[in-house]
């Protein structure tokens, strides 16, 4: 009998790899894609705002008492 | 393990093919998305309930930091495409990243989320590590196992 906390990591690592997966696609994209500097830091600043935003929702959430 | 040592291989390959803009800028654009995929992936840890919510608040903040700093860098590749100098606003991101990890990842209690997720920051490390050796002749590897060598101003050596 595999112990729930074991189960739960295992669960974790497949779910998890197929996102580590598609962002290092994303990153090969990137460097392969032959885009100019302009177009890389566009693409930055997009991800960046969009880091920021997440996360700022995410703070908001939980102050707000949400899971 | 294999997919992080053909990102870092893949970094070094290009920086080394680009002109010195386009490798500041290839390397903030996949910092930019290796921080992306480390958000998703926490979120994932976050709902499996292995990590609590003061943690993630940690985490968070230290990427709302991580990702202000990251605008101003470009902001400072941007300004100085020709001949860049942006080892202060490179200095804040490092900061940045030594704040996400050692208040945030390291602080995590689940030792295996703790080793999964400051793996998978290992993509953002490598993207610092390139911006830092095209900016700063001292610090080849700015951010290295977690501890991060700050660069000293432009003409300071």
């Amino acid at each position: 009998m595999i112990p729930a906390s074991v189960f739960g990591t295992i669960q974790l690592v497949e779910e998890l790899i197929p996102i580590v997966t598609a962002g290092i696609a994303s990153i090969k994209a990137a460097l392969s894609g032959g885009k100019n500097a302009d177009a890389s830091l566009s693409d930055a600043d997009a991800n960046y705002a969009t880091l920021i935003a997440a996360a700022q929702a995410i703070i908001a959430a939980h102050a707000a008492g949400k899971p | 393990m294999k997919q992080i040592l053909a990102v870092v291989m893949l970094l070094s390959m290009a920086a080394c093919n680009a002109s010195t803009a386009q490798k500041l800028s290839q390397a903030s654009d996949v910092f930019s998305k290796a921080l992306l995929t480390f958000q998703q992936g926490e979120q994932l840890a976050v709902q499996a309930g292995k990590i609590s919510a003061a943690e993630d608040v940690k985490i968070q903040s230290a990427l709302v930091k991580v990702g202000t700093a990251g605008l101003a860098l470009n902001a400072g590749i941007r300004a100085n495409e020709s001949a860049p100098n942006v080892s202060a606003q490179l200095n804040a991101v490092i900061d940045a990243v030594n704040t996400l990890i050692q208040d945030g990842v390291l602080g995590i209690k689940d030792a295996n989320t703790k080793q999964e997720l400051s793996l998978a920051l290992t993509g953002a490390e490598a993207a610092i590590a390139v911006i830092a050796s095209v900016v700063g002749s001292k610090s080849p590897a700015a951010v290295h196992a977690g501890v991060s060598t700050k660069l000293a101003p432009q003409g300071a050596y």
